[in-house]
């Protein structure tokens, strides 16, 4: 388990919640700091007295106040933490969900957990540090996709095309020659299959004919 | 002074060509007959000078009238004036302003005629001034514009004269035989009389047989028609033309017979050219040197008096545009201050619009935050302060258990952050397509499809940032508007892209409804039109929702 721990939380009833959970986990070892500035000069004494701290949890989004920061908030500071002591685990703890949020904190800081503020909050961050322990990353459930390759579908022409033929009564043999003609890639016979399929997906259709009706209603041919 | 009699013939082409009571309304006739005479036919009730005066005032009358007509035939008789007087500068100042005065008229085709005298006068200023040369050309002009045969008669046979000072006899003779030629059908005119006489006097000259018919023919017509001026020259040319031949008998008859007509017609300059007859063909070298350098002497004169008046024009033209540019410069310093004032006032009016624009941007913001604060705590008492107000009911009453109050609690919390990120600032980004979709993503659930069209053919870093934020803000509105009420299982966003210009069309396939209450959705409206965007919804119950945003 993390020897000693800090939490960065300028919110005093969260900072006593996850102190409870890291007391249930045994871990007595910690401090508490309001502002990633105190948390960056934190880490960095105690590194230099040659008794690091392990595991950092930290709020994204401070309260500015009369006091400048260097560190104005949480992702520059988990950026600047990774670079200069990469075994140092962070996880970001966060009322923001939003996937470009979590993409930043994750793929761009290099945050070791990203988990979401919420009812569920405690019992992830608990799920969090142990993932963290054994080398793991964690998301909380809610932006488990954020890093997944996420586009909404975009409709290509060729979607609408093979559309327009199913439309006009094609078989899929049918289509598969035609866009062999038109010199249309990819016209396989197997793709245009597979295509078909995830169009019916895309617009919760059960079947080719409520697909074209859906398309139709929704002015795409 | 072998040109006097040519002088007068251009008197009588004044007469031909100007009625000198046209367009003279104010001044009586017979006043304006007796100065005109005094210029025109010089005698002794009024002099010239008078004359000039009298045409110099009507003038500047006519001036004043902007008669230009009159001007013009002011300006030439001041000019005739002041060339008999021998103010031959003066005289030219006259006949350029007159031209200028005709070319500048707009019928100016209608003063051929006056042109053509004008320019006949300037050749006598020339040849008077002995500037030769410019004397033909001048001529040449006025031949140009003469249909008239008599005109053309005169101006050749003034034409020939200037070649007789130059000495250039063959280019007289060819020029008077032309002349000759032409007024072949008169042959007892005076006009004719005189092109004879000059062409007997030419080829006496030139040593031709026929001189001596032609200078004895002229005489007979000018005797004939008791013509004493004309007389006069053909006693002298014929004089010559025995003193040339050595025949002092005949040449000293005709020089007295000259020297009497120069008495008969009582006038000094004639007196003197007789008398020079006498001193030409005097026995004694001493007279005849004594006549050439009294001739040179005069011609030095004439030509240090032309440099002499050159000079006084000059001098006179410099004060002139001294004068005028003083006249400038005041005009300017004028216009100065009227621009002075003319942009004191225009920077003044733009101070104050500027100021009324701000006062009034001012007052808009203003309008636009107090709407915007409305629009939040309604929001906030709407959505959280009754829930929160419920829940407080239910835990009075006793009726929860801790799971659902936990239920309760976390439905308020959620709302909450909604209402948060709505209102919160966003940063748009470099990636502002992939942003958009993280949107549109989040409303996505197995229930409901999103999808897009064209989405990332948008070339985003060409559109302002404002729009950005506004096209964010009204997608959100749009999916929320969508999340709350359609139930629709399909959304489909298509993007189209016009050099600065976003179209993006709504569609989905949920509940639909009548579109008359648009609360939901007239923040968006009110965000597309604060950027003079257009967004147009369709809709009916069970046909879905649209809407074309134009921005």
């Amino acid at each position: 388990m993390f020897k000693k721990v800090l939490i960065s939380e300028d919110l005093g009833s969260i900072s006593n919640g996850i102190v409870s959970l890291l007391e249930s986990l045994h871990i007595a070892n910690y401090k508490q700091v309001q502002y990633c500035d105190d948390a960056y000069l934190k880490i960095k004494k105690a590194n230099l007295d040659e008794q690091p701290f392990d595991l950092l949890i930290t709020d994204l989004s401070f309260k500015a106040d009369h006091r400048q920061q260097q560190y104005p908030s949480g992702e520059k500071l988990i950026k600047v933490l990774k670079l200069e002591y990469p075994a140092l685990k962070i996880v970001a703890y966060s009322v923001e969900d939003r996937p470009q949020k979590v993409r930043t904190v994750m793929l761009d800081s290099k945050a070791d957990a990203y988990v979401c503020k919420g009812r569920n909050g405690l019992r992830e961050l608990d799920e969090a540090i142990t993932a963290v322990l054994n080398g793991q990353n964690y998301l909380s459930p809610q932006i488990s996709n954020a890093l997944r390759e996420t586009l909404t579908a975009e409709i290509e022409d060729y979607d609408i095309e093979i559309m327009q033929l199913l439309a006009l009564g094609q078989s899929q043999e049918e289509i598969s020659r035609n866009f062999k003609e038109k010199n249309i890639t990819p016209s396989s016979l197997s793709a245009i299959e597979k295509k078909i399929v995830k169009l019916k997906n895309q617009f919760n259709a059960k079947n080719s004919v409520q697909l074209i009706s859906i398309a139709k209603d929704l002015g795409l041919i | 002074m072998k040109n006097i009699p040519f002088s007068f013939l251009f008197f009588l082409i004044l007469f031909l060509t100007a009625n000198p009571f046209a367009l003279q309304g104010q001044i009586h006739r017979d006043t304006i007959y007796k100065y005109y005479n005094s210029i025109v036919h010089p005698n002794d009730d009024v002099t010239i000078s008078q004359g000039i005066n009298f045409y110099t005032r009507k003038k500047e009358n006519d001036t004043q009238l902007k008669d230009t007509l009159s001007i013009i035939q002011d300006l030439r008789l001041i000019a005739i004036g002041q060339f008999n007087l021998g103010n031959i500068n003066d005289s030219e100042i006259a006949v350029v302003e007159s031209l200028t005065l005709i070319d500048d008229y707009s019928k100016k085709d209608a003063l051929i005629e006056g042109r053509k005298a004008l320019y006949n006068q300037l050749g006598k200023i020339y040849g008077e001034t002995k500037n030769y040369n410019k004397a033909i050309e001048v001529y040449n002009w006025s031949l140009n514009l003469s249909e008239n045969k008599s005109d053309s008669i005169t101006l050749i046979n003034n034409k020939a004269t200037i070649y007789i000072e130059l000495g250039e006899y063959q280019k007289a003779a060819k020029q008077l035989e032309l002349a000759q030629k032409k007024g072949a059908n008169d042959t007892n005119s005076l006009q004719y009389a005189m092109v004879l006489d000059n062409l007997g006097f030419v080829q006496s000259k030139l040593g031709k047989p026929d001189a001596l018919i032609n200078l004895k023919k002229a005489k007979s017509i000018r005797e004939i028609q008791n013509n004493l001026e004309g007389a006069y020259s053909s006693n002298k040319h014929l004089a010559l033309y025995y003193f040339d031949r050595n025949n002092k008998t005949q040449a000293t008859e005709y020089a007295y017979k000259a020297y009497g007509i120069a008495n008969t017609l009582n006038s000094i300059t004639f007196l003197q050219d007789a008398l020079s007859l006498f001193a030409i063909m005097n026995e004694d070298p001493k007279i005849v040197q004594f006549k050439q350098i009294t001739d040179s002497i005069a011609k030095e004169k004439q030509l240090a008096e032309n440099k002499n008046a050159f000079i006084k024009y000059n001098v006179a033209n410099e004060k002139k545009k001294t004068a005028e540019a003083l006249l400038e410069k005041e005009k300017e310093k004028n216009q100065k201050l009227v621009f002075l004032i003319l942009g004191i006032i225009i920077s003044l009016t733009s101070i104050f619009i500027y100021f009324a624009l701000r006062l009034r941007h001012k007052k808009e913001k203003i309008m636009q935050v107090h709407n915007t604060e409305s629009r939040i705590s309604k929001k906030v008492h709407d959505e959280v302060a009754n829930d929160v107000y419920h829940l407080m009911a239910k835990i009075q009453g006793n009726l929860t258990e801790n799971e659902e109050l936990l239920d309760d609690l976390e439905k308020i919390y959620n709302k909450t952050r909604d209402i948060s990120k709505e209102n919160s600032a966003i940063e748009i980004q470099e990636n502002f397509s992939g942003q958009l979709n993280d949107l549109l993503l989040s409303y996505q659930t197995e229930k409901t499809k999103i999808a897009t069209r064209n989405i990332s053919k948008i070339e985003w870093n060409t559109i302002s940032e404002i729009k950005k934020t506004t096209i964010y803000r009204v997608l959100q509105e749009l999916m929320t508007n969508m999340k709350k009420h359609s139930n629709a299982a399909v959304v489909v966003l298509s993007f189209q892209q016009n050099n600065k210009k976003i179209n993006i069309d709504y569609t989905d396939n949920g509940n639909g409804c009548e579109i008359k209450n648009k609360n939901g959705l007239l923040n968006a409206e009110n965000r597309i039109k604060a950027l003079n965007g257009t967004i147009i919804f369709e809709s009916k119950p069970n046909k879905g929702f649209k809407a074309k945003i134009s921005l």
